[in-house]
């Protein structure tokens, strides 16, 4: 499948909260399962709050990906090195699977201009409709 | 698919990455610690029988201990490698092989109990034929 980049669309598709992504592959399982598809409100300027989901532009890769805000700017993490402290515009950014998933632990922590928009509302399959957590 | 399903659809995929499962299996492990389990019965039996020092003691507690916690390895080893990477067309050419398993398990389980250099000898004969039937369907 083709990824196209969100700037690539029109500008008259960047309705607020209405970009729509397909998720792949399943370190956000249970919570999103791959073929989910999301509505991203791309408007928001600063890390959402702990808990939200939120696609972004991996660092390294530059492909689109969805994980969850671990921690958010002036936090600090825990990792293997000791304690990391969160610039102002630094997210650390986990998958819920955490055994299998690649994110903030294999890339480290994610700067605000790599954030692409929140994912606040899943629209299909039908059976799982519904608004996301951490609303801002 | 309708027309309202292919206008619903998204164009773009954001990635939940993640590993794919390693598939990397090796009995290795397991075989090491049978003989593990092997050595410390061997240097259980070369304590003194009387007057034991308290560095004798120290030493036997300190076998005993390795020794029941190797034989949990081999258990755990054998298990993964046996649910995790076995498949139906391996059990076909190796139909004892749930059997095998079952009675590492066992063995496993003897040695933990015991300090029993025949039950030692068996695990590790036993591993090692597991780790041969692995081997010889990776040809």
């Amino acid at each position: 499948m083709t990824t196209e980049t969100p700037e690539a669309r029109p500008p008259a598709f960047r309705f607020p909260g209405l970009w729509r992504v397909a998720v792949a592959e399943e370190s956000m399982a249970p919570a999103l399962l791959p073929g989910d598809w999301l509505l991203i409100d791309p408007t928001c300027r600063r890390w959402p709050r702990r808990g939200a989901i939120v696609v972004f532009r991996e660092p390294g890769t530059d492909t689109l990906a969805i994980k969850r805000v671990a921690a958010r700017p002036g936090d600090r993490v825990q990792i293997a090195q000791g304690i990391l402290h969160l610039a102002d515009d630094e997210a650390w950014l986990l998958g819920d699977n955490l055994n299998p998933s690649i994110d903030s632990r294999r890339y480290g922590p994610v700067p605000l201009e790599a954030l692409v928009g929140r994912a606040w509302f899943r629209y299909g399959p039908l059976r799982r409709v519904g608004p996301l957590p951490g609303r801002q | 698919m309708s027309r309202l399903t292919r206008w619903l659809k998204p164009d773009t995929t954001a990635y939940a990455h993640c590993d794919i499962p390693c598939g990397i299996y090796d009995p290795h492990q397991a075989e090491l610690a049978a003989r593990t389990v092997a050595r410390m019965v061997e240097l259980i039996g070369q304590l003194p029988k009387e007057n034991r020092s308290d560095a004798d003691l120290a030493k036997f507690v300190r076998c005993v201990s390795i020794k029941e916690q190797h034989a949990e390895i081999v258990k755990r080893e054998v298990q993964v490698i046996w649910s995790d990477y076995f498949k139906p067309e391996h059990l076909e050419k190796y139909p004892d092989l749930h059997d095998r398993v079952w009675k590492i398990l066992k063995l496993a389980g003897k040695n933990k109990q015991n300090i029993d250099a025949q039950a030692a000898a068996d695990l590790e004969a036993a591993v090692k034929e597991f780790s041969d039937i692995f081997w010889s369907t990776k040809k």
